[in-house]
């Protein structure tokens, strides 16, 4: 419609429904049980499969991120209606810390069970054979310096989620609008902030998993991954909530432009992981080229093949039809494959060097292990999340532009 | 009231051309709100009608859905147009870079550092872009032609209220053509739908003639057009001794002479015909005195290699260093560190050798291993005929004259016997603490 008509929210509409409350304290409870269990069944190499799993959701978390950044930056009205999920995804920085605590106490104590700049003995090897490396371990790669950047990136994204959630939630309240206005100046700081912290953070804590490899894409890279898992998770998470009664002014026209943005950055996704490989293969060099080595090999190669076509060529094709993205079925079916297929990326990315340490770089070193410390983290989020979303209306009732949203439509 | 103003203001004739005669080209009626537009859509719509439209100042959200229009096949024309973008990509830079075939339909298979033909990486960026091209331009004009665009004219500028539907009102037109067209009945249900009906759109039936100034200047410009491709026939099938018209002169015509030109008339007079003068007889440029001719010709006057260096050659530790230098950056390539035959392109070539010899390889190729500077045969030589070697080439090897200057080849010469000595230096020859070194070290 042309003009706005007054749509009245009932609390129905603005509470989460009663019977997805109820879902929060289970899936903490389960996700604890899955990740405990994944943990203790695989002591011996479980860094590499909850390195795996912290990152996923970690993307996944920094896309929300991106995302509530992005809607104030551009002053998006259509997104109002469903921002409130991207705010609630976010307040998982601080837990996301704790559960990051394992990798960074023992990187910081000294332990090269991930890292190998950590280990005395590859710095001697450099030492001997590439004295030219040796400054990436004096002056960047040390537990030290890298205990306080990975410190430093937390703070800034809780700061960061701790401003926008609790400006949003505050207007809920007191109906200011000059809230919206100080989100929307202090978002582009925060656009700023987020591509250098999310940037070194994949530097630091998935790149660095050999010291000698680098890729100046690679943040990108991690960045196109953040998004087409995060608009995933959004959109799944919404039709459950409308499932169980709720969020009923979610029109399909919102489903559409969330599916617009996840085919784009499905898209985006292909374009930079491509860049990254073309100018790697092209300049032939073998310090850069070990990366795709390494996912060449024996078993990797297949795998690699899976991520090329699964992350990209088929969700692309599968995204591209308007009446794809407008029917929740087949947009929650791409959404649950893109979620897969992120977990498929950061699986691709990790665990290779989990096979060298074992000493079958031509193996994939798959374990139920791996999965269940996926799902169970992402159990204690998801969790988490709820408790966060019953707390408080799901939606940002006196935003200005909430009833642009509420009125939206696709040309 | 509003009604009333409405009435008055669209009463009176509408369009320009009273003289001619005239055809009802369809039923307009006026609309305040898009709503009243929007009901009144899904109306004629459910009334059958096809030949009809809707005038709107902005874009309203949902008519297509009350006008009942068909989602657009443009999509469809984008995805096949930005297939055939990628195909064509590929089937370009296969056909251009990997395809032999004879003359004049031959793509030009060109090797460089041995890379293959046609790899798949390479051509991607390409390929993405001519989709991007082609579904871009695509979807534009596509849409332009759906739309039956660009329309310099519609009947409807004749309507007296047509600023008006670029503003604020809205209208619903019904054209005369629809094969369910009933003025009276089209009127009735627009009224009950609503609408101001206005008077209705009338069209001229004949078209008024193209103004008589504006043919002859076509007729003129038709003309002109022609008059560079009939030169260009002309010239297609007559010979004429002219240099071709130059268009673009890049650096092709210097104010200086080329070897071998004629001199200009005015120079005669002072030389022969030639513009590049002659230099008088016994003339020697600047620092090109030659004392003694073996220097050259690495010969004396009986014309035997000479054992020794040329007069005025005197050996020194400066210009043995000159000659390993020189011989490092020229030599050693092939002839290798210490002049035993085994520089990388000599191991490339022994590699590629047997390889080639083992079936690796398809490429013909032949070589001649560089020589060990050290063995009997190039120690027994004169220096003259190691220095006329450097100068010449001999076999693979090509001569060096045009890259080293004489006194470095002959720098060169006595580097190569510096190398052949620490071949085959007898430990008795060195000295004491050298000698003491050696000794020490594990055999």
């Amino acid at each position: 419609m042309a003009h706005a008509e007054p749509i009245h929210l009932t609390d129905a509409d603005t509470k989460l429904p009663a019977g997805l409350s109820a879902w929060g304290t289970r899936s903490l409870i389960l996700g604890l049980v899955a990740l405990g269990l994944g943990i203790a069944a695989d002591l011996g190499h479980f860094y590499f499969g909850y390195l795996t799993a912290f990152y996923f959701w970690l993307t996944l978390t920094l896309g929300a991120l991106v995302f509530t950044l992005l809607q104030h930056v551009a002053r998006a009205g259509w997104s109002v209606a469903v921002r409130r999920t991207a705010e609630n995804v976010i307040g998982n920085f601080p837990i996301l810390f704790l559960l990051f605590l394992p990798i960074l106490v023992i990187t910081a104590t000294g332990s090269s069970a991930i890292y190998k700049w950590n280990d005395p003995a590859t710095v001697e090897f450099d030492q001997t054979f590439m004295p030219a490396k040796l400054g990436v371990y004096t002056h960047y790669l040390n537990s030290t310096f890298w205990t306080v950047r990975i410190v430093g990136y937390f703070a800034v994204w809780i700061l960061l989620s701790l401003f926008f959630r609790s400006q949003s939630r505050s207007q809920d309240q007191d109906g200011d609008h000059t809230r919206t206005r100080k989100m929307e100046i202090l978002s582009a700081p925060g656009l700023l902030l987020f591509a250098l912290t999310s940037t070194f953070a994949g530097i630091d804590i998935l790149m660095s998993l050999d010291p000698h490899w680098f890729s100046t894409i690679w943040g990108i890279y991690l960045f196109a991954g953040s998004m087409t898992s995060f608009l995933s998770f959004m959109a799944l998470t919404l039709m459950l909530i409308q499932r169980h009664g709720g969020l009923k002014m979610v029109t399909k026209e919102h489903f559409h432009d969330v599916g617009k943005l996840l085919f784009g950055f499905t898209f985006f996704f292909g374009y930079i992981g491509f860049s990254q490989y073309l100018l790697i293969w092209y300049a032939d060099i073998p310090e850069e080229t070990i990366f795709y080595k390494h996912r060449q090999e024996g078993n990797w190669a297949a795998f690699s093949v899976i991520l090329l076509f699964g992350h990209f060529i088929i969700p692309f094709l599968g995204l591209i039809s308007r009446h794809v993205k407008r029917n929740k079925s087949s947009l929650a079916f791409w959404a649950v494959w893109m979620l897969v297929m992120h977990f498929v990326d950061m699986y691709w990315i990790v665990m290779p060097t989990l096979a060298q340490k074992t000493g079958h770089p031509e193996a994939i070193p798959f374990s139920w292990t791996h999965i269940a410390m996926w799902l169970g983290m992402g159990g204690v989020l998801f969790g988490l999340m709820l408790k966060r979303a019953g707390s408080q209306s799901i939606v940002p009732l006196r935003d200005p532009r909430l009833s642009e949203s509420l009125n939206f439509q696709n040309i | 009231m509003q009604e009333n103003r409405l009435n008055q203001s669209a009463s009176g004739s509408s369009g320009h051309d009273d003289t001619a005669p005239q055809k009802l080209y369809g039923v307009v009626a006026e609309y305040g709100t898009p709503d009243e537009l929007m009901a009144a859509a899904t109306r004629v719509r459910d009334a059958g009608y096809t030949r009809w439209d809707t005038i709107t100042p902005f874009p309203v959200h949902g008519i297509e859905e009350a006008m009942g229009i068909k989602p657009t096949i443009l999509p469809w024309f984008t995805l096949c147009l930005g297939l055939t973008g990628t195909s064509l990509g590929l089937f370009m830079q296969w056909y251009t870079n990997a395809v032999q075939l004879p003359y004049l339909i031959s793509g030009y298979p060109f090797l460089i550092s041995g890379k293959p033909m046609f790899s798949l990486p390479a051509n991607i960026p390409v390929s993405f872009e001519l989709t991007i091209l082609f579904a871009a331009f695509t979807t534009f004009f596509a849409m332009l032609a759906l739309n039956l665009l660009p329309e310099l004219f519609h009947p409807l500028f004749r309507h007296k209220r047509m600023p008006r539907f670029t503003s604020d009102r809205f209208a619903l037109v019904v054209e005369a053509k629809d094969p369910l067209f009933d003025r009276a009945r089209v009127e009735a249900l627009l009224a009950e739908t609503g609408g101001a009906v206005l008077d209705p759109l009338l069209t001229p039936t004949t078209r008024a003639p193209l103004p008589k100034p504006l043919i002859s200047i076509a007729v003129i410009v038709a003309c002109i057009a022609l008059v560079p491709p009939a030169f260009i026939a002309k010239a297609r099938v007559s010979k004429s001794d002219q240099p071709r018209i130059h268009i673009i002169q890049d650096m092709d015509m210097q104010p200086k002479f080329k070897a071998q030109a004629p001199a200009p008339v005015f120079a005669r007079l002072f030389g022969d015909e030639r513009a590049s003068l002659q230099s008088p007889d016994g003339t020697v440029a600047r620092g090109r005195l030659v004392e003694d001719a073996s220097a050259v010709s690495g010969k004396d006057s009986s014309g035997e290699w000479i054992s020794g260096f040329p007069a005025g050659f005197s050996l020194s530790e400066e210009i043995l260093a000159r000659g390993r230098e020189r011989y490092q950056i020229y030599c050693l390539p092939c002839h290798g560190m210490v002049g035993a035959g085994d520089g990388l392109v000599s191991q490339r070539a022994d590699f590629l050798g047997r390889a080639q010899a083992a079936g690796a390889t398809p490429t013909g190729m032949n070589w001649v291993k560089p020589a060990n500077l050290s063995e009997q045969r190039i120690r027994e030589q004169a220096n003259g005929q190691i220095y006329a070697t450097i100068t010449y080439g001999l076999n693979n090897m090509k001569g060096y004259a045009s890259q080293i200057s004489r006194d470095d080849r002959w720098a060169i010469v006595a580097y190569v016997r510096a190398l052949q000595l620490s071949q085959s230096a007898a430990v008795g020859s060195l000295p004491a603490e050298v000698r003491a070194q050696l000794e020490q070290q594990p055999r």
